[in-house]
């Protein structure tokens, strides 16, 4: 398209050939005017002599602005000084070159903006001189698509992933430094293999499919897979292959990016077999763990054992407080726990202790809590073992109760033995005296007094000696509205004017199992005790008897806890003096006692105790100091088939009880 | 008249019985333990033997078997001022071990009276 220097001198010819050349003048001057390349030229003195449209186009100029300018009106201001130099040196070595080799070149746009582009000089002689007519391609855009190329070779050099490429024949067309880092292949033996070099004989078969997919224009994300490295190893890795399209958008191969995931492999799996070991853990143990969240006191996990030791699912669970699984009593509260979630929080170890819990039918049982912080996926959790103790306690309170009772009843056998020893000699020589004396003699009547004061003093052994002998009565079916009302009767006559008895015995309240005997002795002590109580001053004694129903919510006791069953409820109330809460804890020991020396042995309400478990009912004290003082006795109400198997062999054993009592 | 053996540890025990035994006209040995009593027996011809069971040297069980081994029909009283190991009452067991009859000290003079009287009822030589 650019004119020859041969070419360029045009000989005078005749009018038919100037016609013709004319017509071929004519054509050149289109051809260049209307050429997609910016094109000027340029005289011997520097001025433009001409201009096509791209060129107008190129720099924003009209063509009036640029002819007869000096050239340089082109060309950003650093470089003007330095131009006419460079323009005279070309003149005097005039050929067609490229310009600026080795440099980049700048055209100036009217607007100011500079742009990058690629010059061609190319002298032509004519009559005017030397003429150079400039070629001039705007490369700005062609710059940047090289910029972002090598930008982009960059990343892929940089990358940490393996990034390949393939042909559709699954030949490797690209290998960067991460795949020879990886596969351990430079990139002159990866180049030109087939891609099958990187995969196991036992896995070829993916690479068809994966081709396949290609082929359709499919993209694959994160398939993981694994691929063998040059020494052998074989590597988790996740791949992910896109198509390679030309620019008519056929598919002519594929980029793959692989990344190794063997250390993410073993990590998932590590926490995977981490993850499945503590929930079995979590399931598996018989304790129940509780994880509850350190701000909001809410429970987040809770096992199965847990959750079932206190009636719920562990859904259910979810979000529960302390507070509603807990008997409420304080220090059984919410505060309650929440100080000792402090002291594990303070003190950084576990903590353990024993918890007064409620299940969610409203029974109340023991729980043993052992407590301590941690930090699960970043949130401060309480993490909480418990383990149902109701059973554990009950024993140790049995147990401690019948180590008392033993050591009393060891006790109580050798000072029986001693003193009915002592006893007989006393007794029966004064017997032995009365009976060589004259009837009626004063001596008689005070000797008689000896004996009936020996008596007594057996009688106390006696009672001693039966201290504990709780397992040797037998129960019967007993109407306890009956058994309470004649105990009421005794009571009466022990109780001074000074204190008013009141008594409500609800009507039918049922029969139990029970020894009528050791009851009466519960009512009678239980009284005396209030009696003491209130002293010499005035006040009330109640004594109640009412039924508790099955749907009724159980109360706790300090040993012990009810079965749903229905409840015959004793109660003994005196408006005395009440007790300390140290006070109340230690009643039912053996040999505690609050009275005076020689006005109790601190052996009634160990009895009492003892006495009501053996029904297998529970005794509740309620207490507070000036004001009064109230016993609760529970005990279950016979079942039906009980009665009925009891009633027929029961007629006259039960006249032969009714004897023996009092 | 009777001729009875008594054994008891506890001298005015001793006394008190023998007094009251006497009293009623019949003979009486006594015996401080068991192996005095053990021997005392075999030296005699009893009516009746009268045994505590607490007792050191020899205690009272093992004397009314050993007895009891000697002279089958023998009658044993056996008399205790209590106590019991266990659930096993001293008395009780003595009862099922042997004895004829058993008192709970402190005996009221009248209980004893009955006592000789229902058990010498039968004997030969009352």
């Amino acid at each position: 398209m650019t004119p020859s220097k041969r070419e360029a001198p045009i000989p005078e010819l005749e009018s038919g050939q100037a016609q013709a050349l004319r017509k071929s003048e004519e054509r050149f001057r289109r051809l260049i005017e209307f050429a997609p390349t910016a094109m000027i030229m340029v005289g011997p003195t520097g001025m433009i002599e001409m201009v096509n449209i791209q060129a107008e186009q190129t720099f924003g100029y009209d063509r009036a602005e640029l002819l007869g300018k000096a050239v340089e009106i082109l060309i950003p201001e650093r470089y003007k000084s330095g131009h006419p130099t460079l323009r005279t040196a070309f003149v005097a070595n005039p050929e067609s070159r490229p310009m600026g080799i080795g440099r980049d070149l700048y055209g100036l746009r009217k607007d100011g903006s500079e742009f990058a582009i690629e010059i061609g000089l190319n002298p032509i002689e004519t009559d005017g001189g030397m003429m150079v007519l400039s070629t001039i391609i705007d490369i700005s855009e062609r710059r940047q698509k090289a910029l972002e190329a090598s930008y982009l070779a960059a990343i892929i050099d940089s990358s940490g992933d393996a990034i390949i490429g393939k042909n559709l024949d699954g030949v490797i067309t690209s290998w960067n430094p991460a795949a020879e880092r990886l596969f351990g292949y430079t990139p002159a033996e990866a180049l030109g293999a087939h891609i099958s070099l990187l995969i196991p004989p036992q896995r070829l078969h993916e690479e068809a499919v994966i081709l396949e997919q290609i082929k359709r224009g499919e993209r694959i994300r994160n398939f993981e897979t694994v691929r063998r490295c040059k020494d052998g190893r074989e590597l988790a890795v996740s791949l992910t292959v896109s198509p390679i399209r030309e620019t008519g958008g056929k598919v002519v191969g594929a980029s793959k990016i692989i990344r190794d995931i063997t250390e993410h492999r073993q990590a998932a799996e590590k926490l995977r077999l981490s993850e499945e070991r503590f929930r079995s853990i979590f399931g598996a143990v018989a304790e129940g763990i509780f994880i509850a969240d350190a701000e909001t006191g809410r429970f987040v996990d809770v096992n199965e054992p847990g959750a079932t030791m206190y009636g719920y699912t562990p859904d259910e669970m979810i979000n529960l407080d302390i507070e509603s699984i807990s008997s409420g009593v304080a220090p059984y509260t919410q505060e309650g726990a929440a100080e000792w979630i402090q002291r594990a929080a303070t003190s950084g170890h576990a903590q353990q202790f024993d918890w007064h819990a409620k299940a969610k039918d409203g029974r109340l049982f023991w729980a043993e809590i052992s407590i301590r912080f941690a930090e699960i996926s970043g949130r401060r959790v309480v993490l909480a073992i418990v383990r149902d103790v109701t059973d554990r306690r009950m024993i140790e309170a049995q147990l401690r109760q019948a180590l008392k009772l033993e050591a009393i009843g060891t006790l109580a056998g050798g000072v029986a033995h001693e003193l009915n020893n002592l006893l007989q000699p006393i007794i029966m020589m004064t017997e032995l005296v009365i009976a060589d004396l004259p009837d009626g003699s004063r001596q008689t009547h005070q000797l008689t007094r000896v004996v009936d004061a020996g008596v007594k003093a057996s009688e106390i052994v006696q009672r001693i000696l039966a201290f504990g002998r709780a397992d040797e009565v037998s129960h019967i079916i007993l109407d306890i509205g009956l058994v309470v009302r004649e105990a009421i009767s005794f009571i009466r006559t022990i109780t001074p004017s000074t204190i008013t008895l009141r008594v409500d015995i609800a009507d039918s309240v049922g029969t139990i199992r029970g020894d009528k005997t050791q009851l009466t002795q519960v009512l009678i002590n239980l009284a005396t005790n209030a009696r003491d109580a209130i002293g010499a001053s005035v006040g009330t004694l109640s004594v109640s008897l009412s039924k508790l129903g099955k749907d009724l919510p159980l109360p706790g006791s300090d040993v012990g806890v009810l079965k749903r069953e229905e409840y015959a409820v004793l109660t003994v109330e005196d408006s005395g003096t009440g007790m300390d809460e140290e006070t109340a804890a230690r009643i039912f020991e053996p040999f505690f006692t609050t009275k005076a020396v020689g006005k109790g042995t601190g052996l009634g309400l160990s009895v009492t105790h003892g006495i009501i478990t053996g029904h297998g009912g529970i005794v509740r004290v309620d207490s507070e100091q000036g004001h009064g003082t109230r016993f609760s006795i529970y005990l279950p109400l016979a079942k039906d088939d009980e009665i009925s198997a009891a009633t027929a062999k029961q007629g006259e054993r039960g006249r032969t009880n009714d004897r023996e009592a009092w | 008249m009777a001729h009875i053996l008594l054994v008891d540890d506890d001298p005015l025990v001793v006394e008190a019985l023998s007094d009251a035994i006497t009293n009623k006209g019949h003979t009486l040995v006594t015996a401080i333990n068991g192996k005095e009593g053990m021997k005392k027996f075999a030296e005699g011809v009893f009516d009746l033997v009268i045994t505590d069971i607490v007792m050191p040297e020899k205690e009272g069980i093992e004397t009314i078997m050993e007895m009891r081994r000697l002279v089958p029909d023998v009658r044993i009283v056996a008399i205790s001022g209590g106590g019991r190991m266990g659930n096993v009452e001293f008395l009780h067991m003595a009862e099922k071990l042997g004895a004829t009859a058993t008192l709970k000290k402190p005996i009221r003079l009248a209980e004893l009276y009955e006592m000789l009287e229902r058990c010498l009822a039968n004997s030969p030589e009352a």
